[in-house]
């Protein structure tokens, strides 16, 4: 334990005195990208202009006022159309605010309790998730801004009285153009992690070249445990980037849902990235020099790019890499990792086992 | 008590075309606590391969090594506690100190913590503990990795080169470091291309040269076998070449 403790502190200050580990990782993974991607969310949100809403004509009469109002707060134009899904899929409209039913309204304001109906009107909107939050936000400010003034008449207890809108709402995929916020969020974390998967490719091709492998070779440190130390040091610098960047840049601007600050997704984060990172650490035992471990340390990033979209479906948390991606919910979340921390610890003992213990001697290449 | 042994050490290397190459073939020899054994050979020998093989860097492809009695491929770990091993491609990391260095490598050994202390005093790195090994000159580098081959004070020290490319002053230097190693009663195998040196502390020299074991004995004997009255001759009589 002492000696992995070690080994574990070399890497860490190793890592952080390297020139290599700022200029790449910490200035353009945790700095750059994801400015210019927040920069290009704004830019496309202006170019893109205010958002279209389409209402149905059978948008109630003593409500209609004040959503256009909200509408407005949320630099959203509203429209009153006679089809307002058909508005929108001739491009007039980003979102449609359709199928009205009207519950008790607002004129049938009373105690919770003795209410008939659980909603006061009910709506389906239509549109991508960003406008459609906006549309929904602004349902239910419209349908308050009355009833606060019905309390505030009646000497009403806010708490007792039903509060206003219920919506419904469906998702539709983005349109081009727009830039989705998971996408942004994981291109974030793509740039993060192969950032962090070529430093441990290089770190290991550099010892072998200064001769730190060798000298670590003839110690009783099993070379398993120093792979491990090493992927842990990067993970934890991930998991630091991810944090900042994700967790709260990302989130405070609104790109990334709320749920990607919380442990359970870096925890689920932090297995998926063991495990990608395990073909890196091949790389760097097995590559004759630096320009093959560069040449082959595109492919896992490319892999890793084409998980992406795969980790955008519901998968099982069983699946490696994209299911812990995706999992939710404690129980899940739990299977999602214990499956890639199985899989990503199996497969470094495999590429031990199967990458020469003794590729040092090939570095040196000679066989006097 | 032999502390090192050779035993009818092997190692072939298959070529991509050609006939596989016999590295080395069929080597034996030992070394005994408080004793320096030089390995002498021309490049291309078989020396490094030996080395390697005796520290658990390379596997043989027959015969075996010992390192104070235990098996070095069936228990290398076991063995490499008890071995300390400098080659000419072995190196530090550039980025940690001196002091960070020994106390990572006393801790992997298992030695106590106070050992990369120790090691400061005795190697004289009192002065460099605190600087970067990357800033370190040839002379001062080569003897904080001989001060982190032997940290934990192992009872072997394998050394390949270990004066290569130090001037004459840091090279006597490291070689009072090898003579204290064998005052304290370790075994020592060290290679070497400058002859005087190995005449000069060297108990035993092994030559080798085309993959086999030429002569071995002390620097007396050898130069009585090949008679002549100086180790150089006798060494290029031995080889096959003078």
């Amino acid at each position: 334990m002492r000696a992995f403790a070690a080994v574990l502190r070399l890497e860490a200050l190793r890592l952080l005195r390297t020139r290599e580990t700022w200029s790449f990782f910490l200035v353009p993974a945790m700095v750059a990208v994801p400015l210019t991607l927040l920069v290009a969310t704004m830019v496309a949100s202006m170019l893109r202009g205010h958002a279209v809403v389409a209402l149905s004509a059978d948008t109630p009469e003593d409500l209609l006022p004040a959503l256009v109002d909200a509408l407005a707060d949320a630099d959203l134009d509203a429209v009153v159309a006679a089809d307002p899904a058909a508005a929108r899929e001739a491009g007039e409209a980003d979102a449609a605010v359709l199928a009205w039913e009207p519950g008790e309204g607002i004129a049938a304001a009373r105690d919770f309790a003795e209410t008939a109906a659980p909603w006061r009107w009910r709506a389906v909107a239509v549109g991508p998730e960003e406008i459609r939050g906006a549309v929904e936000q602004a349902l239910r400010v419209a349908g308050n801004a009355p009833l606060e003034h019905w309390i505030a008449v009646e000497g009403a207890d806010p708490e007792a009285v039903l509060r206003p809108a219920r919506v419904a709402s469906l998702g539709i995929p983005a349109e081009g153009g727009h830039l989705r916020p998971a996408f942004v969020m994981a291109y974030a974390l793509f740039v993060l992690g192969a950032t962090a998967y070529f430093l441990l490719t290089f770190s290991i091709v550099a010892d072998r070249a200064d001769g730190t492998a060798e000298a670590l070779a003839a110690t009783p440190l099993r070379r398993l445990a120093w792979l491990v130390a090493r992927i842990l040091v990067l993970e934890l610098l991930e998991l630091a980037g991810a944090v900042v960047v994700v967790g709260w840049a990302l989130v405070l601007v609104g790109v990334a849902p709320p749920a990607a600050a919380s442990l359970g997704w870096l925890a689920r984060l932090a297995s998926a990235l063991f495990v990608v990172q395990v073909p890196y650490a091949a790389i760097g035992l097995a590559a004759p020099s630096v320009k093959t471990a560069y040449n082959l340390g595109s492919l896992p990033a490319l892999a890793t790019l084409a998980l992406l979209p795969a980790s955008r479906s519901p998968l099982p948390p069983w699946v490696p890499v994209a299911g812990a991606l995706h999992a939710g919910g404690v129980g899940p979340t739990l299977v999602a990792v214990a499956v890639d921390l199985a899989v990503g610890l199996a497969a470094l003992v495999l590429v031990d086992r199967l990458v020469s213990p003794h590729t040092v001697a090939g570095i040196a290449g000679k066989a006097e | 008590m032999s502390l090192l042994v050779a035993e009818r050490l092997t190692r072939v290397f298959p070529q991509p075309r050609g006939a596989p190459l016999r590295a080395v073939d069929g080597v034996s020899f030992s070394v005994a606590a408080g004793e320096i054994v030089g390995l002498l050979g021309p490049n291309g020998a078989g020396k490094t391969t030996t080395i390697r093989m005796l520290a658990g860097l390379l596997r043989p492809t027959e015969g075996r090594a010992l390192i104070d009695g235990i098996d070095v491929q069936r228990h290398p770990r076991r063995a490499r506690r008890r071995l300390g091993y400098l080659s000419t491609t072995s190196g530090l990391p550039p980025r940690l100190t001196v002091r960070e260095v020994l106390e990572t490598f006393a801790a992997i050994q298992g030695a106590p913590r106070e050992a990369a202390d120790r090691a400061i005093a005795e190697f004289r790195l009192g002065d460099f503990a605190d600087r970067l090994v990357g800033q370190l000159s040839t002379g001062m580098l080569q003897r904080a990795r001989i001060a982190c081959a032997a940290v934990h004070e192992p009872p072997v020290l394998i050394l390949d080169e270990p004066t290569a490319g130090l001037d004459v002053l840091s090279a006597h230097e490291l070689m009072q470091h090898v003579r204290d190693a064998r005052a304290a009663g370790r075994a020592v195998l060290f290679s070497t291309h400058v002859l005087a040196e190995a005449d000069e502390v060297c108990d035993r020299i092994a030559i080798i040269a085309g993959g086999r074991l030429r002569a071995a004995g002390t620097p007396a004997e050898l130069k009585a076998l090949a008679g002549e009255d100086d180790l150089t001759r006798a060494f290029l009589a031995l080889v096959g070449t003078g």
